[in-house]
């Protein structure tokens, strides 16, 4: 039980600045700083990682839950839609759609509710008395939930190839299939940090999170898709970000509608915009501590 | 950095809205000292530990940690403190020896992890994953991860809460083994026994203040022995001489009196009940220990 001297010896991580030379100090430092915040978000995104793919529960909402959505709907209703003036499957039609749904889930629903449930029980504020610094953490977070969304909408793509007679992807769609999906995903890991900046209580965040979500679902061509909708539904649409990002997706992804750009600016304008409100909220009004229940 | 001193605090106060968690605290913690915060809950214990750690922003006076402002939160402070906080670290998916290792990485040094899963205990549950733990376990791998940097300076808010009587035993020959070597510790707790055996220095706080600041000694030393026992049936309250009637309690049986001159005074005592033939059941002598003048200085501040 007792450490002795012998066993009680620090273990030394290269520091950054070690052994630096007097010319190139300060380049060096700056590297080193760079390199040592790198290092140490590498360590929360494997943390974060780690913990989702323990957790069977989390997999399972995140990736296989919209790939039964997928699936199901793509089954059960017959017919076709029209898209952009092409007639395309119903699977052909649900496959980026769901997989946007998936990737929104995958960020603002579940990155929200994690961080704020992280602040409630302290997570945020213990990290913050480590090297570890608080904001590294929850870049770290951004980051995962990122990599999480990407998993499921390629799940997406392959179940959709391989079982529901799917095609995607014209080699010159991809660069705009890649952009707006960092883009999207970005967007939304935003917003689920401004989720988690202005809720009050972590219980109420996963309410909070599906009361703008699902709703939004409904205008953005997510689960029916609308030929002709009341101007009031389109406008709605169109002026936040989910309808844009499946848009996008949808007409990078899919080779039946490669004469479409991938380049529609009103979109990437509309993501872009949320994406910066996002992160302007987040960062405003972010707090790490949890709510003060009585002074102690 | 001034003199000795690891931690310097010094008028120290801290206001939630209207609510006062903090009103005007000062006192030094030697470097290799082991200090003891006892106080009643929603004394202020927490929210001092939260401004010496960096997580609140003093409302006023200062604070230092080993030369440093601690809420400017410099990577190098980071590096040299260890924090154990009150709530029991959140239920993970990773193992006990993965998330030491893991988040250890973040420091630039740190100390070798079987040996730090030794010091707590925690060997035998190395593989195990952390949400498997039990509450006692979780808060000994709390212990563990604070000792993890070996740090200069180790902050514990109430940290051997939920042990069993021999883990916190074990808890505390770790704390003293690590002073030892040199580290400062300051402690917040509510066992008084613990305090007693580990604290070089106690400060007691009621009510946002410090209601007494020293060395155990020093604390003790200034009380008296006190004198307790229940008077017999039928010994009417008037029969007493004076002084022990001062110190009878509301049942009108059990008397408690402070020894001024004990030799003097014992012999006065009991030579009034022999002389009568009684016989003062429960008698006792003995001096007070930290839980009476803790409760004393807490019912006095409230008042």
């Amino acid at each position: 039980m007792m450490p002795d001297e012998k066993a009680h010896q620090r273990v030394r991580e290269p520091a950054p600045g070690d052994a630096m030379s007097t010319s190139a100090e300060a380049a060096r430092r700056i590297i080193g700083r760079a390199r040592e915040t790198l290092r140490v978000l590498g360590i929360t995104i494997r943390f974060n990682q780690l913990t989702v793919w323990r957790t069977p529960m989390a997999a399972f909402f995140t990736v296989i839950f919209p790939l039964l959505m997928f699936v199901l709907l793509a089954s059960l209703i017959p017919g076709s839609v029209e898209i952009e003036g092409v007639m395309l499957s119903l699977a052909q039609f649900y496959a980026p759609a769901i997989g946007c749904f998936s990737i929104a889930s995958s960020t603002y629903t579940n990155l929200g509710i994690g961080i704020a449930f992280q602040r409630d029980d302290g997570t945020l504020k213990r990290i913050r008395s480590t090297p570890v610094s608080a904001t590294t953490f929850v870049v770290g977070q951004v980051v995962s939930s990122i990599v999480l969304a990407g998993f499921g909408f390629l799940m997406m793509i392959l179940v959709g190839v391989l079982a529901m007679d799917v095609s995607f992807g014209a080699a010159s769609q991809i660069p705009g299939a890649v952009v707006s999906f960092l883009l999207g995903s970005t967007t939304f890991a935003a917003l689920g940090v401004a989720l988690a900046a202005l809720t009050p209580s972590a219980t109420a965040t996963p309410a909070i999170a599906n009361i703008t979500i699902l709703p939004l679902a409904f205008v953005s061509n997510v689960f029916i898709p609308m030929d002709d909708p009341p101007t009031w539904l389109r406008v709605v649409g169109d002026v936040t970000p989910l309808k844009p990002f499946v848009s996008q997706m949808s007409n990078t992804t899919n080779p039946l509608l490669s004469g479409v750009s991938a380049w529609d600016w009103s979109n990437l304008g509309v993501m872009a915009a949320w994406l910066l409100a996002g992160a302007l909220v987040g960062v405003r009004f972010f707090r790490w501590l949890p709510p003060v229940r009585k002074p102690r | 950095m001034s003199g000795e001193a690891a931690i310097e605090v010094s008028n120290l106060t801290k206001n939630f809205g209207t609510v006062k968690a903090v009103r005007g605290i000062s006192f030094e913690v030697s470097k290799g000292e082991l200090f003891a915060l006892l106080g009643p809950n929603g004394a202020g214990k927490s929210t001092t530990v939260d401004t010496l750690v960096g997580f609140r922003k003093p409302s006023g006076g200062s604070v230092r940690v080993l030369g440093y402002d601690p809420y400017a939160r410099d990577r190098e402070f980071r590096e040299r403190i260890g924090v154990v906080l009150q709530d029991v670290s959140r239920e993970t998916a990773l193992t006990v020896e993965e998330n030491m290792r893991l988040w250890g990485g973040a420091y630039r040094s740190r100390l070798d992890i079987d040996h730090v899963l030794s010091l707590v205990g925690l060997e035998g549950r190395r593989r195990r994953r952390i949400k498997s733990l039990s509450g006692g376990e979780r808060r000994r791998l709390d212990l563990g991860m604070g000792l993890l940097a070996d740090p200069d300076v180790l902050f514990l808010d109430e940290p051997t809460t939920g042990f069993d009587p021999e883990a916190r035993r074990e808890a505390w020959e770790v704390l003293k083994a690590f002073r030892g070597l040199g580290r400062t510790i300051l402690l917040t707790t509510h066992y008084m026994e613990e305090a007693q055996y580990l604290a070089d220095r106690v400060a007691i706080i009621a009510g946002g203040r410090l209601a007494a600041c020293g060395s155990l000694d020093s604390l003790l030393g200034g009380e008296r022995p006190q004198l307790t026992f229940s008077l017999p049936a039928g010994v009417a309250a008037e029969e007493m001489p004076d002084r022990l009637r001062e110190g009878l309690a509301g049942d009108g049986r059990s008397v408690r009196i402070v020894l001024r001159s004990p030799t003097a005074d014992l012999a006065e005592i009991t030579g009034w009940a022999a002389a009568r033939g009684l016989e003062l059941g429960e008698l006792s002598v003995s001096r007070p220990s930290l839980e009476d003048v803790y409760l004393s200085l807490v019912a006095a501040a409230a008042e």
